[in-house]
């Protein structure tokens, strides 16, 4: 399964959006970025293992803005 | 000692508390939301956590609006300069502390005073009503008189600030694990509080609730977030949390919001304001004791009462009173604006300020150093 860092805008935005998924059945965990992004600079991440389309309407929809989806190695 | 010197800080802690600043110390003390490293994130957690517990305690919309900062008046000025511009008009009450009026004369923007009344809430609700302008942006009132007590109808005047359309900003140092204060019930858009009152934290931490934004920052600084952008984030909390937080008080904050909670918020004023109620009954009649207020009435005072002892400055009276264990608070208390509205501007009074862990015995023996004139004699 495919592993994804869904980039947040800071650490509590993270813990947010974390207890929001696993409210929802999707197992996450906060982690820092795996590399810094280049415009934005260091920050926090959900690390979903596939599910990421629904994750992310998740998350939205309760208002932790998701900046960016990044393909975990 | 005898410890009534509570509105400045509360001296006594509840064991929870120091034992909660002590677990930070110990197990807690990575930097939150600045590493990846698991105590990092684990002391990260923890903050959220309280975030959450906090917005729930006060009935917030959501854990990011909670915001750590240095203190109650750091808040007050976070709100004030953040959300003021030129062109605005901003509505005070008249018992209003330093933390609002000094940062709001620096704004520069016009202000305007509303009397409280001292036994009718209707007549301070007329007053703030008179006030408003086609340009009134903000409205800043206390929850509770940090000198004389009164307690103001924080809902009401809450309701014309929505009816109206201007923002509406409470400094709850005094009243904040007192009294109830419920951001949407008492229509409060930006809640300010001083956690090592009534919530019984260390000092060197204060609370800002912001439901709406705050256009403009007073500090800016590292975030732990976006590190690569020159400007502040635009999302709460962080937007106004530049630099490291005081993990160890805001743990202490958490106890103290678990132990206002376990004792009861009204038992917790029932027993206060008794002791308040009794000091005033026990000392009304003195002829060398000067009150400034109506009795308290249960729900329209909070836990303090001001008052001079005839012949004797504010000082003096503390003085004497600190010879004989007890301490107490008198001059202006960084509320000029109250005093000039009781006529008490060039002699300040006497504070006595009372928390959950003062008790009968206590206010009785201040009632007798008072009571006995020969205490006064040989100052």
């Amino acid at each position: 399964m495919t592993r994804y860092e869904i980039v947040t805008g800071s650490v509590t935005k993270a813990l947010k959006g974390r207890d929001i998924l696993r409210k929802n059945g999707i197992n996450t965990r906060v982690e820092r970025l795996a590399e810094n992004d280049k415009k934005s600079g260091c920050g926090y991440a959900l690390i979903v293992d596939g599910n990421v389309e629904k994750a992310e309407i998740l998350l939205q929809k309760n208002g932790v803005r998701v900046l960016g989806i990044n393909q975990r190695a | 000692m005898i410890y009534f010197d509570n509105a400045a800080t509360t001296a006594a802690k509840p064991l929870e508390v120091i034992k909660a600043v002590e677990n930070a110390l110990r197990n807690y003390s990575a930097n939150p939301g600045r590493s990846g490293h698991a105590l990092s994130i684990k002391t990260a957690e923890e903050i959220y956590r309280i975030r959450k517990k906090t917005a729930d305690f006060f009935g917030a919309k959501e854990a990011e609006n909670v915001v750590f900062t240095m203190n109650c008046t750091e808040a007050l000025n976070f709100v004030i300069k953040g959300v003021l511009s030129r062109g605005d008009h901003v509505i005070i009450s008249s018992l209003e502390h330093n933390a609002v009026l000094r940062p709001l004369v620096k704004t520069g923007v016009s202000f305007d005073v509303a009397r409280v009344d001292l036994k009718e809430d209707s007549k301070t609700i007329e007053s703030f009503k008179k006030l408003f302008r086609p340009n009134t942006k903000l409205v800043v009132c206390t929850a509770a008189s940090n000198v004389f007590g009164k307690i103001l109808p924080i809902r009401a005047i809450g309701k014309l600030c929505r009816e109206r359309g201007a923002l509406f900003a409470v400094d709850g140092a005094q009243g904040g694990g007192v009294i109830p204060l419920d951001m949407q019930k008492d229509n409060i858009d930006f809640l300010c509080l001083a956690p090592h009152k009534g919530f019984y934290a260390p000092m060197g931490l204060g609370v800002l609730i912001a439901e709406k934004y705050i256009p403009n920052t007073v500090i800016e600084g590292g975030t732990g977030t976006n590190s690569a952008q020159k400007i502040q984030p635009l999302e709460l909390p962080e937007r106004l949390e530049s630099g490291t937080l005081c993990v160890p008080a805001i743990f202490g904050f958490s106890a103290g919001l678990d132990f206002v909670k376990k004792k009861g918020i009204e038992k917790i004023y029932g027993g206060e304001f008794s002791l308040i109620e009794r000091l005033y009954k026990q000392i009304k009649d003195l002829p060398w004791i000067r009150l400034y207020t109506p009795e308290p009435t249960k729900g329209l005072y909070a836990p303090v009462l001001s008052f001079n002892y005839s012949g004797f400055s504010s000082e003096e009276t503390a003085a004497v009173l600190d010879k004989k264990g007890i301490a107490v608070r008198a001059g202006l208390h960084c509320a000029p604006l109250a005093h000039r509205s009781l006529w008490t501007e060039d002699t300040g009074t006497v504070r006595v300020s009372v928390s959950a862990f003062n008790n009968q015995s206590e206010t009785d023996r201040l009632i007798s150093v008072l009571w006995d004139q020969k205490n006064f004699k040989n100052l």
